[in-house]
């Protein structure tokens, strides 16, 4: 008995831990915990995944749940034949490769300037960043319609590349406020070094700075890339038809999926599992962005203190 | 009132550096806002030649509240779902955040998979994937706990369970960004009160509910802040879509529109100022 109570004594700390470590039974707990939710938060795309080969008699059979019977490759060749495919991803690189660049400069300097320099309505000014972030933009979307037509700029990507420039791209608030929080925890005796040697205000810019902020550039970046990739509502309404990008192409391919499949009993429920596949294409590039640079990703976020 | 030289640099070059916004807001922002403001209060009729502007008073405010009734029902449903979406979002960022925040085993690939929606989550695909009820197929309806609280019907906590069970994956897939936010500001919290803390023989629990919570109450009010901005400007969003239906529509056009983006917005600006009152009062009761 008492050889039971020292053993129990001993490996107690390894059993339930102690403040630094976990124990090993919460360590299982915890990590049958954030297993469930890892299943639970790829589900749908699991889902997705699967349905997209199945056929129509499986996605009428009751009893096939999940597993396809028979795996069509069909879907896929549909999509294809079907969908505008290379045209539209090269596009959207382009596309979004550039906004989020002017997206990324416009922002790292309007930073700059609240953070660096004190001057007399700063504080309105950032206020108006501020309001700029809750606006809903469906208040602005008519109106800005309006001078895009009047300037001749309808269907074309200027309409994305000059508010982008101008630092009022898709949700640029949140980037000049995070370049602004960022930019004021770097120590100021740098800047102060830099006059001392006679480096005027761009040169401490450019040369000191600058330099500094990789991590604020690379989420800014990251960020802006992905919201301007899956815009669709406003270059609908601002490109037309002039451009197509991927999910653009995705929308419409879905479109003329339900116009061929609509009979009188409602949609043939083969086109679900086409559908799914047209999503599955495209979200592979972006997919395969995403696991290239998702270090940088999760990380940009703790590493520029977004919070504080 | 002088300014020093100093002074009078810093103001220099801050408004260089800030010339391109200051151009950008003029444009995009302030114009925008005034314009659609007296858009609202006309109606816009489109010709080849251009736009004119004719002043109807407050008729399309009235016509969108009293007699497009499509329009009011959509926005009260579109809130009800966000009054009850928002807190969940942020209460489950909260609880996966403190998970990861363990040192279990694989962290970065947890923390990878769970950041991955949002990538997706921005584009055409949810509303896809929502269509053929992807996010609501775990079937979880014929569970007896929520057939229960369907049947006795608590209010907002029953509404509140309902919504999290049958949509848990669309409401994980919103909280992404939230979670990096809460684990960032998790582990730049001080370690040695904690462990002051525990020598001094609290429970975890209590530490989490005196010491970690306390200590994020301003990451809580910017999550809240962020998940119902993310949420009201959300692109497949259906008030966004019917506003832009009666924008090309040939009885209502632009200023029709603008009044409905108005009403939409004061909407949020209500709602973002209640939450804002509520967890300040919060805070100030458990002070």
């Amino acid at each position: 008995m008492n050889r039971i109570k020292t053993y129990y004594l001993n490996n107690k700390t390894r059993l339930f831990g102690n403040h630094i470590h976990l124990g090993l039974f919460r360590q299982l707990l915890i990590s049958v915990g954030l297993l469930v939710f890892a299943y639970v938060f790829i589900y749908p795309l699991i889902y997705t995944f699967l349905v997209s080969f199945m056929g129509s008699e499986d996605l009428m059979n009751p009893s096939v749940n999940l597993i396809p019977t028979t795996i069509q490759f069909e879907n896929y060749k549909t999509v294809f034949d079907r969908f505008n495919l290379v045209e539209s991803l090269i596009f959207s690189i382009f596309f979004a490769g550039l906004n989020a660049l002017f997206q990324t400069a416009s922002a790292c300097i309007t930073g700059y300037a609240f953070a660096r320099f004190n001057f007399f309505g700063k504080k309105i000014l950032l206020a108006l960043v501020l309001l700029s972030f809750i606006l809903p933009p469906q208040v602005l979307m008519t109106p800005s319609y309006i001078l895009f037509s009047k300037l001749g700029l309808i269907g074309s990507v200027l309409t994305f590349f000059i508010p982008a420039l101008l630092g009022q791209g898709l949700k640029s608030s949140i980037f000049i406020l995070i370049f602004y929080s960022f930019f004021s925890s770097l120590p100021k005796v740098l800047d102060e070094a830099g006059q001392m040697d006679g480096a005027g205000p761009f040169t401490i810019f450019f040369k000191i700075a600058f330099p500094l902020t990789k991590p604020a550039i690379v989420l800014t970046y990251l960020f802006s890339f992905v919201w301007y990739w899956n815009e669709t509502f406003l270059t609908n309404l601002y490109l037309q038809n002039s451009f197509t990008t991927l999910p653009m192409a995705l929308v419409k391919f879905i479109a003329v999926l339900e116009g061929d499949g609509r009979t009188t009993q409602g949609l043939v429920p083969y086109y679900e599992s086409v559908q799914l596949a047209g999503v599955i294409v495209s979200i592979v590039p972006l997919l395969i962005f995403y696991f290239i640079i998702q270090k940088q990703f999760t990380q940009s976020i703790e590493k520029t203190g977004i919070t504080g | 009132m002088k300014m020093t030289r100093t002074q009078k640099k810093e103001l220099k070059y801050g408004l260089l550096f800030l010339i391109p916004w200051l151009l950008g807001y003029a444009m995009f922002m302030i114009y925008p806002i005034f314009f659609s403001l007296y858009m609202s209060f006309t109606n816009v009729i489109t010709s080849g030649s251009g736009f004119s502007f004719e002043f109807v008073g407050l008729s399309n405010y009235m016509h969108a509240l009293t007699i497009n009734l499509n329009f009011v029902l959509g926005v009260v449903a579109y809130l009800q779902t966000l009054i009850v979406q928002v807190p969940l979002i942020v209460i489950m960022s909260l609880v996966l955040a403190l998970l990861l925040n363990q040192p279990v085993k694989f962290r970065s690939a947890y923390r990878t998979l769970y950041f991955l929606p949002v990538i997706i989550m921005s584009g055409p695909v949810v509303t896809i994937l929502e269509k053929y009820n992807i996010f609501a197929s775990f079937n979880l309806d014929n569970i007896a706990v929520i057939r229960y609280l369907q049947a006795i019907d608590l209010g907002l906590i029953s509404d509140l369970t309902i919504t999290l069970v049958s949509s848990i994956s669309l409401i994980l897939w919103y909280s992404g960004v939230q979670i990096l936010i809460f684990l960032s500001a998790l582990q730049k919290s001080q370690k040695d009160v904690y462990e002051a803390a525990l020598i001094d023989g609290a429970s975890s629990w209590q530490v989490f509910w005196k010491i970690t919570l306390p200590g994020l109450k301003d990451v809580i009010l910017i999550n809240f802040i962020y998940t119902i901005v993310l949420l009201t400007t959300l692109v497949e969003n259906p008030i966004t879509l019917m506003i832009k239906d009666n924008m090309f529509n040939k009885d209502y056009g632009f200023g029709y529109a603008s009044a409905m983006g108005w009403i939409y917005a004061v909407c949020i600006l209500v709602m973002l100022g209640l939450y804002f009152s509520i967890i300040k009062l919060i805070e100030r009761r458990s002070d």
